[in-house]
């Protein structure tokens, strides 16, 4: 734990030091993260497999740019409206949840995809959010990387503090039990339907803010870019190398799948997404845990 | 990297103040993802400290990468981007080389009403993304104005796969002209499905795909008559004052690239380059500012036709397009008679 | 003219429905049988398309021509896909299978892509198109849906007649009790793997034939198999068949008489819909 804190330290410390490259690389390493640590809440804990989990992240962007484009004269700084973002993507969570979530196992992992295509869909063709040609916003928002790392890394922080508290409390006992055999769960007295709401609610409110502080930063959103399935794909495969339904797995996950993108992106494109897929593959069958569950295994063994 | 070559071994530098600069072209690939475009914009300008920017493909990413070379007060100079948009931003960092969308098949109309006066209607069909809705939107507004009738306004998926219910909305309408599109599968499809329904037009205008020469193997002789705007051609005929020769420039690239025609998007390329250079010489320094109001007054005729921005927002204004039509398995540019090579083939004859 | 627009529309709606039809059949049996969720479907798909495709662009040969060689590299194709990642994986849980199929579609969509480009494929018009009335019929959709069927109806005489489609329709009913009957299960699995990836060959060489495709188009046909299976249900072909078929008639009504840009979301809608009301899927089963 000692480690983490001073790694956190230098890395908030990057912004001020004045290299804006180094923190918009940053910024994309924390943006693996907290969607890892978004889907983790879910998928991670519950065990329902989310293919739509992009569909969050869209949706916090889309209404972030909706409130930047109507308040931005209030003057404040527009990072905080990401926060509408996520409530927004919550809100969304819990109208979807209740008939979403009584769809078991793979079907559940086929409706959400289904979900969230046709969200993108029905964006594309509301003139209201911009239709076919997106949403603009360099004409209201200054770019101001400081503000979105140090939004991104408030947030990060919050979903790690969330994470910490579902881990060690009875709702994190009773998503476990879910995952584990929802049925018995049920027959144990955990009120499942309630609980995997909750998750989902929770888990979509982190996906939207980073939406939609990524809004402000590209200054456009579109559904072509904040609904592409391989975001989906990063943050199961970010979450699923560090260890699902731990604590620290998504950060790092997030933290090697980042730099492994970011390696690979200078030489071939679509190099990533085949490593990803081999990662994922060599996961899968060799190290179901994780790197945490592998870490975890050898201080037991050597304790 | 055929503009790179022509500084560094053509025009031997860009001589500013009696010091011979050279260019060196620094790239990433961008993955066609937003949030990578911050990090490499980021990266090209604070860690490779580049002097000018270009913008990367595509108008989505174009405005990540505008803000972000914007917040660093470096000069972008758009090349691949197209949506009009980009300049009612509040930007004036960013100068346009080529046509904007809104434009893109205004020449098409042009030329309809050229060779047919009594065509009367217009069908528009056109993908689901930024770049083909403006186009299609600024095609509805200009038809409007030359007193069309849009008897058809309609999109699809950009991904479609099956567009036959489409065309057989648009043949109820009967159309004198079929314009739209948006990019090279679904153009494909659109003429492909077209011949097969038998939705017939006296003209076919079609974004992006009909300029690749992979349109004409993919649909073989049914091709022919198909136009397509385009911002260049390898065999426009524009006079220049300014840069090589259009005959120069296809010839080394296509000594530079295993012999391949270069397309639009390689000459757009060159041209934003040599735009770019064209501002350096004037403004005799490598300052942002000084080189940015250098463009203002900057009025240039090249290989790739004329350039000239609109002082305030730095769109492009004199560059318009050219139109091409398939004929006999041949592309030819048509379209202006300043440019043109050939004779349009109209009407076309149904399929 | 209305009259002959709605025969249009339904003709065409037909036509795309039941090439989505054959396109998920593979995707159908597998998931029946082996309960899997085969999430590279699509990316199976489009490599038999691109088979089809190469064949004839090297070759000059006709897509039904070299439909053999297409349907036999199918079949080894999903043999190994058997034996290398799904065996191991049976009995992991459902996550497991999930995001092993997801690698997989992963590898296959971006090695297509470093291979053979983003740049658009598509075959030539090769059966010329006819009118009956003002209704057109066009040559190659009216062939691929002609062989949907033919397809569709061989699969179910195979399951219904033969001893091993019996033993394959015993493992979908119960696969424990299949196993006491003297059915070698494993080897059930990995011929229906096989068979599943030959179909989706299959699917592919119709989509060369009818259709431009790149490897990013996996994603939409694997979408849209999903879908199809989802509404026709598990275990029957004919299902799967109708299920395209209604897919594919939603579609094209919402493109002429709604709005042409929400077609693509009929499917997920549809998708979600039956899903939210039998969440356990159309044909339910205790384990």
């Amino acid at each position: 734990m000692l480690t983490l804190i001073g790694f956190e330290a230098l890395a908030i410390a990057i912004p001020f030091m004045g290299s804006s490259s180094a923190t918009s690389l940053f910024m994309s390493v924390l943006e693996y993260m907290v969607l890892a640590y978004s889907i983790n809440l879910l998928t991670g804990f519950t065990g329902y497999v989310d293919f739509g989990h992009v569909v969050f992240f869209g949706i916090g962007a889309y209404a972030t740019a909706v409130m930047v484009q109507s308040f931005h004269a209030l003057g404040v700084n527009p990072y905080v409206f990401s926060i509408a973002g996520g409530l927004m993507a919550s809100l969304f969570a819990l109208i979807l949840g209740a008939p979403i979530l009584k769809i078991r196992g793979a079907y559940f992992a086929i409706a959400t995809l289904g979900v969230s295509e046709a969200v993108s869909v029905i964006i594309s063709n509301t003139p209201a959010l911009g239709g076919s040609y997106g949403m603009p916003l360099a004409a209201y928002v200054k770019y101001d990387l400081t503000s979105a790392y140090l939004s991104m890394w408030i947030l990060l922080l919050a979903a790690m503090a969330v994470t910490l508290y579902v881990a060690n409390s009875k709702f994190g006992y009773g998503l476990r039990a879910i995952r584990e055999d929802e049925d018995a769960a049920e027959v144990m007295g955990v009120n499942t339907r309630l609980y995997k709401v909750a998750a989902y609610v929770l888990s979509a409110f982190f996906a939207g803010v980073a939406g939609g502080i990524f809004g402000i930063v590209t200054a456009y959103i579109d559904t072509g870019g904040y609904f592409s399935v391989s975001k989906t794909v990063e943050m199961l495969v970010a979450m699923m190398l560090g260890g699902y339904g731990t604590l620290l797995g998504p950060l790092i996950g997030g933290f090697v799948l980042s730099l492994l993108e970011y390696t690979t992106v200078v030489y071939i494109a679509n190099l990533h997404l085949l490593v990803f897929g081999v990662i994922l593959i060599l996961l899968v069958l060799f190290l179901p845990e994780g790197i945490v569950g592998v870490l975890r295994r050898r201080t037991r063994l050597v304790g | 990297m055929a503009w790179q070559y022509y500084v560094n071994n053509v025009t031997n530098g860009i001589m500013v103040n009696g010091t011979r600069y050279y260019v060196q072209l620094v790239y990433y690939d961008d993955q066609s993802s937003n949030t990578q475009v911050t990090a490499l914009y980021e990266r090209l300008i604070t860690q490779d400290k580049v002097d000018f920017l270009f913008t990367p493909y595509s108008s989505g990413l174009g405005f990540t990468a505008a803000t972000v070379a914007a917040s660093h007060g470096k000069l972008i100079v758009a090349t691949g981007v197209a949506s009009d948009t980009i300049w009612k931003q509040g930007y004036t960092n960013v100068i346009g080389t080529i046509t904007p969308a809104s434009k893109y098949l205004v020449s098409t109309i042009d030329l309809l009403k050229t060779y047919d006066p009594t065509a009367k209607n217009i069908a528009i069909v056109y993908s689901d993304d930024i770049f083909s809705a403006m186009c299609a939107a600024g095609a509805k507004n200009y038809s409007l104005q030359n007193g069309f009738n849009v008897v058809y306004y309609g999109k699809y998926p950009s991904t479609a796969t099956d567009l036959s219910s489409v065309l057989t909305s648009v043949k109820a309408t009967n159309p004198d002209a079929i314009i739209g599109g948006g990019h090279f599968a679904d153009g494909v499809l659109l003429i492909k499905q077209a011949k097969q329904l038998n939705v017939n037009a006296k003209l076919f205008s079609i974004l992006v795909a009909t300029d690749e020469p992979a349109f004409y193997q993919s649909l073989g002789s049914d091709a022919n008559y198909i136009m397509g705007p385009s911002q260049w051609e390898p065999d426009v005929n524009y006079p220049v004052s300014y840069g090589p020769s259009n005959q120069w420039f296809v010839s080394t690239y296509m000594k530079m690239f295993n012999n391949e025609t270069p397309t639009y998007h390689s000459a757009e390329g060159f041209a934003a380059g040599l735009y770019l250079q064209a501002a350096i010489e004037k403004a005799q320094s490598l300052d942002t500012a000084k080189v940015r109001a250098a463009f203002n007054t900057l009025s240039l005729n090249t290989f790739f036709g004329p350039l000239q921005i609109d002082p305030a927002t730095g769109i492009q204004v004199a560059h318009q397009m050219v139109i091409i039509q398939w004929q006999n398995g041949v592309k030819r540019t048509v379209w202006p008679p300043s440019a043109a090579v050939a004779n349009p083939l109209y009407p076309k004859p149904p399929w | 003219m209305v009259w002959e627009i709605l025969a249009q529309i339904l003709l065409n709606g037909f036509f795309t429905g039941s090439i989505y039809g054959l396109m998920a059949l593979g995707l159908m049996l597998i998931w029946g049988v082996l309960r899997i969720i085969n999430i590279a479907h699509g990316a199976l798909v489009i490599l038999g398309a691109y088979a089809a495709f190469w064949l004839f662009r090297l070759y000059g040969l006709n897509p039904f021509y070299s439909l053999p060689l297409v349907l036999l590299i199918g079949f080894l194709l999903g043999l190994s896909i058997h034996y290398s990642l799904v065996k191991p994986i049976l009995k992991a849980p459902e996550l497991s299978s999930l995001l092993v199929f997801f690698g997989l579609s992963l590898v296959i969509v971006n090695l297509m892509l470093i291979y053979w480009t983003a740049n658009v494929r598509g075959l030539p018009i090769l059966y010329p198109s006819y009118n009956v009335g003002s209704v057109t019929v066009i040559g190659d959709r009216l062939l691929a849906s002609v062989t949907a069927i033919v397809t569709t109806a061989l699969l179910m005489v195979f399951l219904q007649f033969t001893h091993l489609g019996r033993s394959i329709r015993a493992t979908v009913q119960d696969d424990e009790a299949a196993s006491l009957m003297g059915v070698n299960v494993n080897r059930i699995y990995a011929i229906t793997m096989g068979i599943g990836v030959l179909l989706a060959s299959l699917g592919g060489a119709l989509i060369a034939l009818t259709t431009p495709f790149t490897p990013y188009t996996s994603d939409i046909y694997a979408l849209y198999a999903f879908a199809v299976v989802v509404i026709g249900g598990l275990g029957n072909p004919l299902g799967t068949l109708l299920g395209g078929i209604i897919i594919g008639e939603a579609e094209n009504f919402t493109v002429a008489y709604y709005s042409p840009g929400m077609a693509p979301a009929v499917a997920f809608i549809l998708l979600v819909l039956v899903l939210a009301l039998r969440p356990r899927g159309l044909l339910s089963r205790r384990r």
